[in-house]
């Protein structure tokens, strides 16, 4: 049986490069598209973080990118999304010059307002950059084996000045916070959007994405590359159904 | 308390492309830059550093010519050619999944974009390097590279005037370059930097190293938007929780690049101190 496809989609302000090698890190084999037409016959897609400056998002990017998103989207087949990735799963538009979001989850994009002050008594700081405190990941049945026992939550880097409201109907939502509580992850069905970035997270954020793509069903696991960096990982239980369209090897059975 | 303060472990890559220390820990030795940077982050750090520097008696000025490069000489930080960093952060892009900052003599754009193309996710530019107008200097590197991607490192010093204790810039060659350092911060963060790396220079000539600047952070920091980070000649743990306490979002410090005192060992004694750190 041929691999099922997992395309990182490409545009023009995404970077990709730390997200492939970190997919390619835990053994999957990702391959980055820049066609939304290519988009479409993905198993797996993924919308990497990128550039989401004010100038940069004026340059605006095609509506055919957020129209594969959303084609993907609606045939329910794997998301993830990662940083300003989980955007473009919005409704609205992130910048006037921007396409309006896929409207996955029905939440408008919101900007942190420089004005208001932290918890310091500083400006508050935009773009949120830095190790935040995440949580809620534990509700979701993939990455609830990420948080350790009786711990509140998880540290995940972030770099971002847009993010999605704590509340989101219709959808489960882990917290974090910067002035106001934004969304740090989002999920419904076989859609994940992160706004952290697991590929700058350290083991943990790896970890993420070793549990996005493993295989929970037929009680198997992927077999990385790389082994799990850390113990969390080794005792974590995998129970996405997304990896089952990988057909990455998978040889180590679960008892 | 939701963001955590950053600990930046900075390693000095020498001319031989090696780190400048040797890191032992655990019974465990590294030799090359990509090991040292993998256990350091295995170990916690937020962000790894990488410093082109060299061995040698510096001329006048940084970046000028190097009158030896023997291997007792004395480490000069950020004295190196860039291109001593592209095969360490090739390496690393791969292999270490946490932030990587390359510092380097970043003169022009094409240099910030060729150390991001090897796999950097910021470079340090070093703002006196754009003197007479370094705020332009920046600005031009910024539209090169993009948001998000420049880390400006600001040289300072203290100056008495008549209107009393004051920050100034300082030259590659410690010399005052005239320019008020607290609204050059403001100017640089609107022209588009990432973020902001205080780097103190030393305050008198019998003092044996730098040290962080409470102060100069303090005010700094309620005037920015933008992260603010501070770096020194650390040597012991007290060393970065002046910075901390006194507003600045991250230290970045070789102090984690031998291997000791290690990184769990540091949190804890800062978390003493009232610093929030990541767990």
């Amino acid at each position: 049986m041929p691999l099922p496809t997992v395309l990182v989609l490409d545009h023009p302000l995404a970077r990709p490069r730390r997200l492939l090698a970190a997919l390619a890190a835990i053994g999957v084999d990702a391959r980055l598209t820049d066609t939304p037409l290519a988009a479409r016959q993905a198993d797996v897609l993924v919308v990497p973080d990128g550039e989401d400056a004010e100038g940069a998002l004026a340059r605006g990017i095609p509506a055919g990118t957020i129209d594969a998103i959303a084609h993907h989207a609606a045939r329910e087949r794997p998301l993830l999304a990662v940083g300003f990735g989980l955007c473009f799963l919005l409704s609205g538009r992130t910048h006037p010059a921007m396409p309006p979001g896929a409207g996955v989850f029905h939440a408008p994009v919101q900007h942190f307002d420089t004005r208001m002050a932290d918890e310091g008594e500083r400006p508050l700081m935009s773009p949120h950059v830095g190790a935040s405190f995440v949580v809620g990941l534990d509700r979701q049945p993939a990455l609830c084996g990420l948080v350790p026992h009786g711990a509140p939550g998880v540290w995940m880097h972030f770099r971002h000045r847009l993010c999605a409201p704590a509340r989101v109907p219709q959808a489960d939502v882990a917290v974090a916070h910067h002035g106001v509580p934004f969304a740090a992850a989002l999920w419904r069905g076989p859609t994940l959007a992160v706004q952290f970035l697991p590929e700058q997270s350290g083991p943990r954020g790896l970890d993420v994405l070793r549990a996005f793509f493993a295989h929970p069903a037929t009680p198997t696991v992927s077999t990385p590359t790389m082994p799990p960096t850390s113990t969390l990982a080794l005792s974590a239980p995998r129970t996405t159904p997304h990896a089952s369209l990988l057909g990455v090897a998978t040889t180590t059975k679960v008892s | 308390m939701t963001l955590a303060r950053r600990l930046c472990a900075l390693l000095d890559v020498d001319e031989r492309g090696q780190p400048a220390r040797s890191y032992s820990r655990g019974g465990l030795d590294a030799t090359f830059v990509e090991a040292v940077a993998a256990f350091i982050v295995q170990d916690g750090a937020d962000e790894v550093w990488l410093r082109a520097s060299r061995r040698g008696a510096p001329s006048s000025t940084l970046g000028a010519a190097w009158t030896t490069t023997a291997p007792g000489a004395p480490l000069v930080p950020g004295s190196s050619d860039l291109k001593l960093l592209f095969e360490p952060l090739a390496t690393l892009e791969r292999r270490v999944f946490a932030p990587l900052v390359a510092w380097a003599p970043v003169t022009t754009a094409a240099d910030a974009r060729l150390l991001l193309s090897f796999g950097a996710d910021r470079v340090v530019v070093d703002v006196h390097r754009g003197l007479p107008d370094p705020v332009g200097f920046v600005t031009r590197i910024v539209e090169a590279t993009g948001a998000d991607r420049v880390t400006c490192a600001v040289h300072v010093r203290r100056v008495v005037s008549d209107k009393g204790m004051g920050f100034e810039l300082v030259t590659a060659s410690h010399e005052g370059a005239g320019v008020a350092a607290l609204p050059l911060l403001e100017q640089l963060a609107h022209a588009g930097a990432a973020e902001i790396l205080l780097v103190p220079v030393r305050g008198a000539p019998e003092q044996e190293r730098t040290l962080h600047d409470g102060e100069l952070v303090e005010h700094a920091a309620v005037r920015l938007s933008i992260p603010l980070l501070s770096h020194a000649d650390d040597v012991d743990t007290a060393d970065l929780a002046t910075p901390l306490l006194m507003g600045a979002d991250g230290v970045v410090t070789t102090l984690f690049s031998g291997g000791q005192p290690s990184l769990e060992d540091v949190r804890r004694a800062l978390r003493d101190y009232g610093v929030s750190l990541k767990s």
